[in-house]
Formats: C-alpha cells, sequence, structure tokens
C-alpha cells in the first residue's frame, strides 16, 4: 500500500535517493546526517500528531531512526525511503503511546447515541451552535477537542488520530495496527461518535 | 383523528407506546389522508438508529444513489437526525483541525528540526 504523496516528496528524484542509500549502506557519515536533517522535521510533526508529550515524540522520532539504521540493509527500495520512514515513525509512537498508561479514559459504550425499540433516539440530539470563529475562542476550542480525544479508549483515540488527523487510508491504518479494514471503519465511526458526545454539552444551542 | 393529531402521537406509535384504540385511529387516519400516507411511507423507510449506523458510510459518500436518497429523504423529515448530523460532521472538521496550528504551513516541509534531537540520533547510530 503506497502512502499518498506528501509535498515533501515533490523533490523526491530516485537515482538521487539510490546514491544516498549507497552511501549509507558504506557506512558514510555525512550521508547520515543528510538523511536526518532531511525528514527529522516531518517525522517529529508525525510523531506529535500521536503523541501528547513533546519527550516522547522526539524519543519516538530517535527510536525510528535507529530502528531504520539497523534495518537498512534489508530495504531494497520497495518503498520511497521517506514513505518506509513514516511508516517507521508512526509504529515507533504508537508503541510508546501503547506504553504509556493513560488516565481518565471513557467506556466507549457509554458515549454511544441510544436508541429505542421503534429505533428512535432516546434522547433527542441538540442542536449545535456554529464553532467560533475568533482567535481565542477557536484557540480554546482546538484544547477543549483535544482534551476529549484524549478521554477516548486508545483503541478508538488511535484510528481516530490515524485516519481523520493523520489522514492515512483506511487500508493503511489496518497494516499499521495488523486489524481487518472493517475493524478500522467500525471504530473510526464509534470513535466520532464518542467524540461528538463529549463535545456535545459545550456546543449545544441555546435551544437545547 | 385530523393531521395535527397524526403528528402528535407518531413518534410514540412507532416507538410501540400507544394504546390499542390510538393504534387504530392513527392507522385509520394514515390510509384516508394522501399527505400524511406518503410521509408515513418516508417515515418507515430507514430507522433513525439505521441511519446512524451507517453514517459514516453517508458522509464519506460510500453509499450507493439509491442508498443515499433514503438517507436524504430521511433528514428532511426528521430535524432529530439532521442535527445529529450536523453534529456528526462538525465533529469530524472539529478532530481534523484540533492538531493543527493556524500559525504554521500545514506541512511543515521546512520546519528545521531541533538540533539536539538530530546529534542525538546521529550519536546512537555509533552506539549501536
Amino acid at each position: 500500500v503506497a502512502l499518498r504523496t506528501r509535498p515533501a516528496d515533490d523533490t523526491w528524484n530516485a537515482t538521487e535517493e539510490a546514491a544516498l542509500l549507497a552511501r549509507l549502506r558504506a557506512g558514510n557519515d555525512a550521508a547520515f546526517e543528510t538523511l536526518v536533517r532531511d525528514h527529522t522535521p516531518r517525522l517529529l510533526a508525525v510523531a506529535r500528531r500521536i503523541l501528547s508529550s513533546e519527550d516522547d515524540a522526539q524519543d519516538a522520532v530517535q527510536e525510528a531512526f535507529v530502528s531504520a539504521f539497523k534495518a537498512l540493509d534489508g530495504f531494497h527500495g520497495e518503498a520511497r525511503l521517506s514513505t518506509w520512514l513514516h511508516r517507521i515513525t508512526v509504529n515507533a509512537a504508537l508503541m510508546k503511546q501503547r506504553s504509556r498508561t493513560r488516565r481518565g479514559e471513557r467506556d466507549i459504550e457509554t458515549l454511544m447515541p441510544q436508541f429505542g425499540p421503534g429505533g428512535h433516539h432516546v434522547e433527542p440530539p441538540s442542536t449545535w451552535l456554529e464553532p467560533a470563529s475568533a482567535e481565542a475562542e477557536r484557540r480554546e476550542l482546538q484544547g477543549l477537542v483535544r482534551r476529549s480525544i484524549d478521554e477516548l479508549p486508545e483503541a478508538y483515540r488511535t484510528v481516530l488520530m490515524l485516519r481523520d488527523i493523520q489522514e492515512l487510508e483506511t487500508e493503511e491504518v489496518a497494516q499499521h495496527l495488523g486489524v481487518t479494514a472493517n475493524a478500522v471503519k467500525i471504530r473510526v465511526h464509534r470513535a466520532r461518535q464518542a467524540l461528538k458526545t463529549l463535545l456535545d454539552p459545550h456546543l449545544r444551542g441555546l435551544n437545547a | 383523528m385530523n393531521c395535527k393529531g397524526y403528528y402528535a402521537i407518531l413518534r410514540d406509535y412507532m416507538e410501540g407506546e400507544v394504546s390499542a384504540a390510538q393504534r387504530t385511529e392513527l392507522e385509520q387516519h394514515v390510509s384516508e389522508c394522501k399527505a400524511c400516507s406518503a410521509f408515513h411511507k418516508l417515515a418507515y423507510e430507514i430507522s433513525c438508529r439505521e441511519l446512524t449506523e451507517f453514517l459514516d458510510d453517508y458522509v464519506d459518500g460510500r453509499l450507493s444513489p439509491e442508498r443515499r436518497a433514503v438517507f436524504d429523504r430521511h433528514l428532511e423529515i426528521c430535524t432529530e437526525c439532521k442535527d445529529y448530523v450536523a453534529g456528526y460532521k462538525t465533529t469530524i472538521e472539529l478532530g481534523k483541525s484540533a492538531y493543527s496550528d493556524p500559525d504554521e504551513p500545514a506541512e511543515p516541509t521546512f520546519m528545521i528540526a531541533p538540533e539536539s534531537l538530530v546529534r542525538a540520533i546521529l550519536a546512537a547510530r555509533k552506539k549501536k
């Protein structure tokens, strides 16, 4: 499964990459420095979106590079170097996230909408206010959304992060997590519904 | 029963919370009133539960045109689902923008890596 082309890859050149790989395999220090300097900013951004702490994000990138250095001999250019590193970094970040026991996780079932025997909403959904556009209010809302995402059970938080925030395809998320594409699809939908429930008290209109 | 009476108890009727007499009265009205009969058919085409269950397919554009039309018809008459769908869409957008910094470009292509991190990675390679 190929990752979508990202702007950072626009300058990608197959010949240059093959030459860089040859120098890396030969243990050329300058080549390693080029690799690390070129890819760290983007990989760090990837890790930051999965991990809330900056230290953890930097650790994940470092661990990803160390794994990549070890696996370099087994990499034969099946994918672009950037795609390969991106994948290793996502895995490293997810592993680190798993090792962090998060507090305040909510039970997903309690966050799902409830229906009566006739299939109607038990509690009528509220009409939401238009999210504020003023800078300060927008930042406050952004903080609220992040805290709410943190309250989701880990399995749901992870798929939401990868699918809606990192914007990976369902298939790619399935590959990363070792689950079926259908399981990812169901989890994303449930995660969105749960997040909606968590945001509801803050966004419901005055008529609710 | 008139049309107003029909709408007043429709929800309870669908939830099975009406008396036998009310049920007969409602069904009698539906069979006689063209407008309520059409509405009644639509109201039963898909339940709120079913619509919610497949809402991701609707929002992400994965439904067939026929199925999509069924969802659209339900949303025309059901304000509860209309509110739910609007909130669901807003949630997706808020999630997407939760980690974007309006002061930074969307893709941090030109971002500079922290020098300490670059040094640590290169040092870790020497240690392996």
